[in-house]
């Protein structure tokens, strides 16, 4: 199975509000989730989304978060595909919300590049470096140890 | 391990599935509400806690059945 290749960056350019607001604010496949997006936004606070120096990020209310935005190419004119948010505290990464494009979420046309899976990765490499112990899953509070890699493939 | 308490952890693991709702044969995608790559991610999880094997995704999702998950844990731990 080969997949896309995927960018992922930490800074998202100005011209990507319209999709993230989008993908972030009114996605119909998080309705499932709604009520543990709420207990998220009473502990972190609301998410915004702030724009500095030509660049945007996600931002809650009451915590410093880091954003990693998934995209469909390198190119300046690349299409969002999703982005996640994280957290360390205590020893862990606290993935604090995960929204991907429909097409790209379960039963979507692209389904098959695995993006979730992808983001929540990245994320693990991430914390990896910093030495965390695990990763917990977002809306369910479930952990994921650290040395658990997720998915085979090569970024 | 046997196939039944592998049911009830994977009943466990995803919020959404009812306890005694699947059977070896349930089509997991299909019967579970709301079943997305998080609830993936939580079988994912639990089936490395509880049974000390990483399954990666892209093998987990070749598997349809609960039955076809459970035979993926058996081959790798042997």
């Amino acid at each position: 199975m080969s997949y896309h290749t995927i960018a992922f960056k930490n800074k998202l350019s100005a011209l990507h509000r319209k999709e993230l607001e989008r993908i972030f604010f009114f996605n119909l496949n998080q309705s499932f989730h709604l009520d543990k997006i709420q207990q998220t936004i009473e502990s972190d606070g609301l998410i915004s989304i702030i724009e500095e120096k030509d660049y945007l990020k996600l931002q809650f209310e009451n915590n410093e978060t880091e954003s990693l935005f998934a995209l469909d190419s390198e190119k300046s004119d690349a299409a969002l595909l999703g982005v996640i948010c994280y957290k360390f505290f205590n020893d862990k990464c606290h993935i604090l919300h995960i929204a991907v494009d429909p097409d790209c979420a379960t039963k979507g046309h692209f389904e098959s590049e695995l993006l979730t899976f992808r983001l929540v990765e990245k994320v693990r490499k991430i914390a990896s470096d910093k030495r965390v112990e695990s990763i917990i899953l977002p809306y369910t509070g479930k952990e994921i140890k650290i040395k658990q890699k997720i998915i085979d493939i090569l970024e | 391990m046997n196939i039944e308490e592998f049911i009830k952890n994977f009943e466990s693991a995803v919020e959404s599935a009812e306890p005694g709702s699947l059977a070896s044969d349930s089509e997991f995608r299909v019967v579970i509400p709301g079943w997305d790559s998080l609830a993936a991610l939580s079988v994912l999880a639990m089936i490395d806690a509880e049974y000390d094997v990483t399954i990666k995704a892209n093998d987990f999702i070749a598997c349809d059945k609960i039955s076809d998950v459970y035979n993926l844990i058996s081959r790798l731990k042997q």
